[in-house]
């Protein structure tokens, strides 16, 4: 079994939230995927082995962790390409969701996160975004973090004298450490290896999200 | 020739300028110690070669006053070859601004500065290899140990060579960038700083306004923020490519003390507090020593010497200008600067400017602006050219705090005059009712005055030991701008007071100043002679009041009441001639009048207010 296919199961077990394998969903796999009854049972099989779901008692099934990892994986990628197409490429949804289908097992993680930061950008992909990204979307400010944790940079909003920030290296996709954070709200921030001091409300204008 | 010294903040520029011209320039541990562009001739073999100092930028295409500046001189005066200084314990960051000054397509050299402390720090640098990429000769210098620093004249003579290194822009900006230079003929540089709209072709800003939009409209980005990306990732890969971080020394962490608020602020306040303690207690007993040796060695003899009255009189003045001068201010002063140096010096000056941000803000400031404030301790007149890195409205609260700030010629009033013969809690009570209009005017200014609010983004300085040899150096530079303009001044203008006074044209002026000055400040009608002499020189005011007294020894014609108004008074009121210059060239002569009339205002106010007090109640 190819592993696109593989990985097809998981994220459509995940997403359709399967506990039981009857019949009729049997056959509904088959029809999806286009392949036979008797492969569909050899593939459940093979995925048992692999450690990936576990089946019984009875007809029950569910994904392991592994599974579930290797499922979510899919399924972000999927949401994320088929976010792009409809929204920055205007696809229709069906089209979109075929081709996002296909390009999820070749699209590397870096190209999805990377798109992701890229629609996350306010004004970009507006319903859609809280849909599809959920939390990726909830960038918080630079000081609503505290010392000692390591962020990116998201988006930086705010008036033209930022151009400091973008020249110091607050750039998006720069990480940035909190080193110190006073009780009033002031920072030092590390950036390319140097220190640098930031007041409060110049901190709440850097946007930023955790580092997974 | 001319030669151009450019760089980020606080990466060693004028010790190099300093090393190779020999002229004293300000340097310290903080970014933003230069503010003007200045230069000065090399020889060298029988050429002269003019070097400029520029002031720390970050970027080239910034909007601050200094940025512009320097993009100012870049392009408008012609440099011959371009020194660019970089950090090499920060080489990503300063490779950013290198790659920016490339585009101006000029001969170079690279300084790679402060070697001494990237190679403690484990990290190793194929300077080799930056030379391949960037095309012209890289040097490895450390400026603090003279190292390779005799290199950098001779081979900006021999070797320089032009820089061809391109950044790789995102499609759309290259595509911007390759219309307009076939549209309108500029160079690559010229179109990406119209990108970014800058420059001053008006057609060219047009063209280049329209596709900055549509990159804009496209991307969710300012050009300029496109643009930096672009740059810092080229700098990242090459300087991933030329170091290699070979061992992580850990340095020990005196940050954990020195940012928390806790046991930070009480650091601040104890570092400040001390440094007037020992400022008035060397001072004090230097002092006693050299008033003491003047009495002893001149005074005496001189009276006995039975003169004519007229010639008496001149060189009695003469000599207690020179005492008070030399005698008063010198330990004083000099202790003062050298406090002051070494707190500079160890980078602690950026710590409590963080400290102080939130606390600034109250005062219409952000924490950036206690750096001009602690130089301001020591003089006004940097202090005030130093505000130039803040905003409008910061800067016109600052020019009115800064002028408040006691100076060093201010200190001299309060130790020579209050702490020697009031008594230190008493010099140390002048500091607090300072401070405290300090603040009340601050709050009242961050309401009133008009304009946006903008916070702080300060690089923090590396803690360093300060080198004695620096240190010294930079107290002895201000020493001889002490001796060297003001002790003249000192003796020039009590010639002419003994004169007048042997004239008696003083008394006719004091008589008429007599009443106001008895009745509302309670002090001898000469007091106010030494006042109109403190707008000279602020120390001035002390000693003049010692040669028309006709005694060092104030406590003898004064009472404490009368020497504690009068340094109030001297203290707060109108700034020194130089300040109120300083004031008219930075901020324009109505910011000059209105801090001139303000504490005018407020010296003789408070000084009324404690005499009388002083009066009723005791
Ligand atoms: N360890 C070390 N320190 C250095 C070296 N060069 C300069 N310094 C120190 O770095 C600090 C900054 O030096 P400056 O010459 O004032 O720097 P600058 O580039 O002129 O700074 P701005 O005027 O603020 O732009 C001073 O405290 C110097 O003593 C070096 O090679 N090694
Ligand atoms: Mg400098």
């Amino acid at each position: 079994m190819q592993t696109s296919v593989h990985e097809d199961y998981l994220e459509w077990i995940l997403e359709n939230r399967i506990e039981s394998l009857e019949e009729d969903t049997l056959e509904f796999l088959s029809h999806k995927f286009n392949r036979n009854m008797d492969t569909v049972r050899n593939d459940l099989k093979h995925l048992e082995n692999t450690g990936d779901i576990t089946v019984g008692p009875g007809t029950a099934v569910r994904l392991t962790e592994q599974g579930q990892k290797t499922a979510k994986c899919i399924l972000k990628k999927h949401k994320v390409l088929e976010c792009f197409f409809t929204e920055m490429l205007g696809m229709d949804q069906n089209t979109a969701s075929q081709q996002a289908c296909r390009m999820e097992h070749e699209a590397s993680d870096d190209t999805i996160s990377r798109l992701n930061q890229y629609l996350s950008r306010p004004r970009r992909c507006k319903q859609a975004c809280n849909r599809v990204c959920g939390p990726q979307c909830d960038l918080k400010s630079l000081s609503s973090y505290n010392e000692k944790e390591t962020v990116c940079v998201a988006l930086i909003r705010g008036p033209r004298r930022m151009g400091r920030l973008n020249d110091m290296g607050v750039i998006p996709g720069e990480e940035i450490t909190i080193q110190r954070k006073l009780s009033n709200g002031s920072l030092v921030v590390t950036i390319k290896g140097s220190d640098i001091a930031i007041s409060p409300e110049i901190a709440a204008s850097v946007l930023v999200e955790p580092i997974e | 020739m001319k030669v151009g010294l450019i760089g980020n903040p606080n990466v060693g520029k004028s010790l190099i300028f300093t090393q190779l011209t020999g002229i004293g320039v300000e340097i310290s541990n903080f970014p933003g110690t230069t503010i003007d562009i200045l230069s000065g001739g090399v020889c060298y073999q029988r050429e002269i070669v003019e070097l400029v100092d520029f002031p720390g930028i970050y970027s080239l295409d910034g909007t601050s006053d200094e940025e512009t500046s320097v993009r100012r001189y870049l392009q408008e005066e012609n440099i011959d070859v371009i020194v660019p200084v970089l950090n090499a314990s920060n080489l990503e960051r300063n490779l950013y601004l290198l790659l920016q000054i490339a585009e101006y397509q000029m001969s170079g050299v690279v300084v790679i500065n402060m070697v001494d402390e990237s190679e403690k720090a484990g990290i190793e640098i194929d300077f080799a290899h930056l030379s391949d990429i960037i095309g012209c000769t890289v040097i490895a210098a450390a400026a603090s140990e003279g190292r390779n620093v005799g290199d950098i004249i001779p081979c900006t003579l021999s070797d320089a060579r032009k820089m061809n290194y391109e950044v790789p822009y995102m499609q759309h900006i290259e595509a911007a960038i390759r219309s307009l230079v076939k549209i309108h003929g500029c160079s690559r540089r010229e179109a990406l700083d119209a990108l970014q709209n800058l420059g001053t072709d008006a057609d060219l800003l047009d063209s280049a306004s329209t596709l900055a939009e549509e990159i804009e409209e496209e991307h969710q980005m300012s050009v300029h923020q496109i643009i930096a990306t672009n740059r810092h990732n080229a700098a990242a890969k090459i300087a991933d490519e030329i170091t290699v971080i070979k061992d992580h020394k850990k340095k020990p962490d005196l940050d954990s003390l020195l940012t928390r608020a806790f046991p930070g602020i009480p650091i601040l306040i104890i570092l400040l507090f001390s440094t007037l303690m020992t400022v008035f207690f060397i001072g004090s007993f230097l002092e006693e020593i050299i008033v003491e040796l003047f009495n002893i060695y001149l005074i005496a003899p001189l009276m006995s010497a039975g003169l004519s009255p007229f010639w008496e009189q001149i060189l009695f003045s003469l000599i207690l200008a020179t005492q008070a001068g030399l005698g008063i201010a010198f330990p004083f002063v000099f202790v003062f600067y050298i406090l002051i140096s070494i707190l500079e010096d160890s980078g602690y000056m950026t710590r409590a400017a963080f400290l102080a941000d939130r606390a600034m803000h109250h005062v219409g400031m952000h924490g950036q602006a206690l750096i001009p404030m602690v130089l301001g301790l020591g003089c006004n007149v940097p202090a005030i050219m130093s505000i130039r890195q803040l905003s409008k409205r910061e800067r016109i609260i600052a020019s009115f705090l800064i002028t408040m700030v006691p100076c060093s010629a201010r200190t001299v009033i309060i130790a020579g005059i209050v702490a020697v013969f009031v008594g230190v809690a008493w010099a140390f009570s002048i500091y607090l009712i300072v401070f405290i209009l300090i603040i009340i005017t601050g709050f009242v200014l961050a309401k009133i005055t008009p304009g946006e609010q903008f916070g702080m983004i300060l690089e923090m300085a590396p803690l360093r030991k300060p080198i004695p040899m620096q240190t010294m150096k930079r107290a002895w530079l201000h020493m001889k701008e002490f001796l060297f303009i003001a002790m003249p001044l000192l003796l020039v203008s009590s010639v002419f007071l003994g004169v007048l006074q042997y004239a008696g044209t003083i008394q006719a002026f004091q008589d008429i100043f007599a009443p106001f000055m008895e009745a509302v400040l309670g002090l001898p009608s000469y007091a106010s002679t030494s006042l109109i002499f403190g707008i000279l020189r602020k120390e001035m005011a002390f000693e003049t009041l010692a040669i028309l007294a006709g005694t060092a020894d104030l406590g003898s014609v004064m009472t404490s009441l009368q020497l504690y108004v009068f340094a109030v008074v001297s203290v707060l009121f109108v700034p020194c001639i130089s300040t109120i210059a300083v004031l008219y060239r930075e901020m324009g002569w109505k910011i000059a009048l209105m801090v001139s009339t303000y504490t005018l205002m407020l010296g003789m106010g408070i000084g009324t207010a404690i005499n009388l007090l002083a009066v009723s109640f005791l």
